[in-house]
């Protein structure tokens, strides 16, 4: 499952997808928004918000793709990864990715391999907000 | 030939946070001729490479034909996470 949503993740709710009685564990990837950043110029800068936009109908069907590759690619039983859209605070969650399969390495493989396809292809951009009233596009953090 | 263009991520500041109407499109047209118009108009340069077409919402390539009434998208590279 891959999902796009503008409201708060709810992990408990994302992980009860995963969940599996084949399942020997359970491997999780919470991703937050942090209080400082690099911006384009390499300078540490305090950061206020951001705003993550997305091309929903593109990005749900690129985030879909991705959960079938990893599917193919590992062991596992489910994986599940839901990204947030819209206006963040600092330590609002913005993507959850969870996989469960019978053995650890496989889980901690796709998780990987989900999260940094995730990051690489699904069309979502994040505009940073900093204290000083600046903003920039953010470029991919691979 | 009209059509309509909309930009992504750091593209919107570049060309223009709202869909843009286009009605000096010549035809026929590809992607990339709407593209190094666009690029023209704004006097901007960005190197095509890293931008990804959308063509009525859906994954396209430069040379791809337009038509009329079409909806055109440019998208960076993703940012996402």
């Amino acid at each position: 499952m891959f999902s796009i949503t503008t409201k708060q993740i709810d992990p408990e709710g994302l992980k009860q997808q995963v969940m599996d009685p084949r399942s020997g564990g359970f491997v999780c990837f919470e991703g937050w928004v942090r209080n400082h950043n690099l911006d384009n110029k390499k300078n540490n800068k305090a950061v206020l918000e951001l705003h993550y936009e997305a091309h929903e109908k593109l990005a749900t069907e690129v985030g879909l793709q991705i959960m079938a590759e990893a599917a193919q690619k590992f062991t596992i039983n489910h994986a599940c990864c839901s990204h947030r859209v819209g206006q963040l605070k600092i330590g609002d969650m913005a993507i959850w990715v969870g996989v469960s399969a019978d053995h650890r390495q496989a889980a901690f493989e796709a998780c990987e391999y989900i999260l940094n396809q995730t990051k690489a292809r699904v069309p979502i951009w994040k505009n940073e907000h900093y204290k000083d009233g600046e903003s920039g596009w953010v470029e991919a953090n691979l | 030939m009209k059509i309509t263009t909309e930009f992504y991520g750091r593209l919107k500041e570049q060309f223009s946070p709202e869909p843009i109407e286009i009605e000096s499109i010549p035809h026929p047209a590809t992607i990339q001729t709407v593209f190094d118009l666009l690029c023209e108009l704004h006097q901007v340069k960005i190197n095509p490479e890293s931008i990804k077409p959308i063509l009525n919402d859906t994954f396209a390539d430069w040379d791809d034909e337009v038509k009329q009434h079409d909806i055109v998208g440019f998208f960076p590279p993703a940012a996402g996470g």
